[in-house]
């Protein structure tokens, strides 16, 4: 089963470039397998009903974050889903005050599974954001494998310049592709990401 | 719907951290509004809603966009962040099924449809208590 993990702050546009990732995995020749794995940090879901509304496979984990306070309930999900599915691809979505690198960290010390971190950041709330809460906002970026730059169309040159620096320099050498997700995103990136995975 | 015991913890003891006081790592706080569950996580805190309308989809969706964009709005004026406000809006509309003998099944269909909203408000910088007052005082008046 081969694990990306999708984080980033919280409306950076996760479960928008999650709906193309997921349907260019699943259109490959040989119809691989993909199943979400959906956390949130409310009492009700969201982004699910839109996931599951695209004829995605998705379990969900609401109420706490996987990558702190229900770590367990991420392994528990995970092992269920590997015995139930037993999936081609796992698309874990942490809730947008997760660090993913813990997530990682947590599915190889307690499973033994490898991942790669798909890490977005928000170019039109960046400086903001490294305003409000500049080490949590880095810190997500950490163990990214490649790095999305969403929000292009609404971020003016001069800011997106800024925060493509910026990210670069958070992101651990990590490739940086500033990108729409309302827009088809290039195929090249998704197949960088599935490779890495590999 | 979690259950809070008497420490004012919720009943996942076996899975989640704990601190000192043997709490899991996310607080829940009494409300007094049913349809709003208020809950804290690191820096954030968290509204979950539930909204049901009684009205045409067009007028549904008038009120719940100017729900949020009042919470988004008296957060930034209380110095908070917004996170993430997003709510999924759902119509149904029931039909009951029923007989009295092994022959005619009768069907009644509901008198509305309902819309139902569901979602979130997620916000940095402003105490739980901020958060349930500005979400309570604009919630939609429907139901």
């Amino acid at each position: 089963m081969k694990t990306i993990i999708l984080g980033g702050f919280l409306g950076s546009g996760k479960t928008t470039v999650l709906l193309q990732l997921a349907k260019y995995i699943t259109n490959k020749p040989d119809f691989p397998q993909v199943v979400i794995l959906e956390n949130e940090i409310g009492e009700v879901g969201v982004d699910n009903e839109i996931l599951e509304g695209a004829a995605l496979a998705v379990e969900s984990v609401f109420s706490g974050c996987i990558c702190c306070t229900g770590a367990v309930d991420l392994i528990d999900a995970v092992q269920t889903i590997e015995s139930q599915y037993e999936p081609d691809w796992l698309i874990v979505e942490a809730t947008g005050m997760a660090q993913p690198s813990s997530i990682q960290t947590n599915l190889k010390n307690i499973l033994g599974l490898d991942s790669v971190i798909l890490a977005i950041a928000d170019a039109s709330r960046w400086s903001k954001l490294m305003i409000a809460s500049p080490v949590f906002v880095r810190n997500q970026l950490e163990g990214a494998g490649l790095v999305l730059l969403t929000k292009t169309d609404k971020t003016d040159a001069g800011a997106l310049a800024k925060a493509y620096e910026e990210v670069k320099q958070c992101s651990g050498g990590a490739a940086v592709y500033p990108v729409c997700a309302l827009d088809p995103i290039n195929e090249k990136i998704f197949e960088e990401l599935m490779n890495k995975a590999e | 719907m979690e259950e809070i015991n008497e420490n004012g913890c919720c009943g996942h003891e076996n899975h989640h951290d704990h601190d000192e006081h043997g709490c899991c790592g996310h607080d829940h706080h009494h409300h007094r509004h049913e349809n709003i569950e208020i809950t804290t996580h690191e820096d954030s805190v968290t509204a979950s809603v539930k909204i049901t309308f009684r009205e045409d989809r067009d007028r549904a969706e008038v009120m719940l966009r100017s729900f949020m964009r009042a919470v988004a709005e008296e957060t930034e004026a209380l110095g908070g962040t917004i996170g993430h406000i997003k709510f999924f809006l759902k119509e149904s509309r029931g039909s009951m099924f029923s007989m009295t003998d092994t022959e005619e099944i009768q069907k009644k269909d509901a008198a509305y449809t309902e819309l139902r909203a569901e979602g979130v408000a997620i916000v940095l910088g402003l105490t739980p208590e901020q958060l349930e007052e500005i979400v309570a005082v604009h919630y939609p008046g429907a139901v």
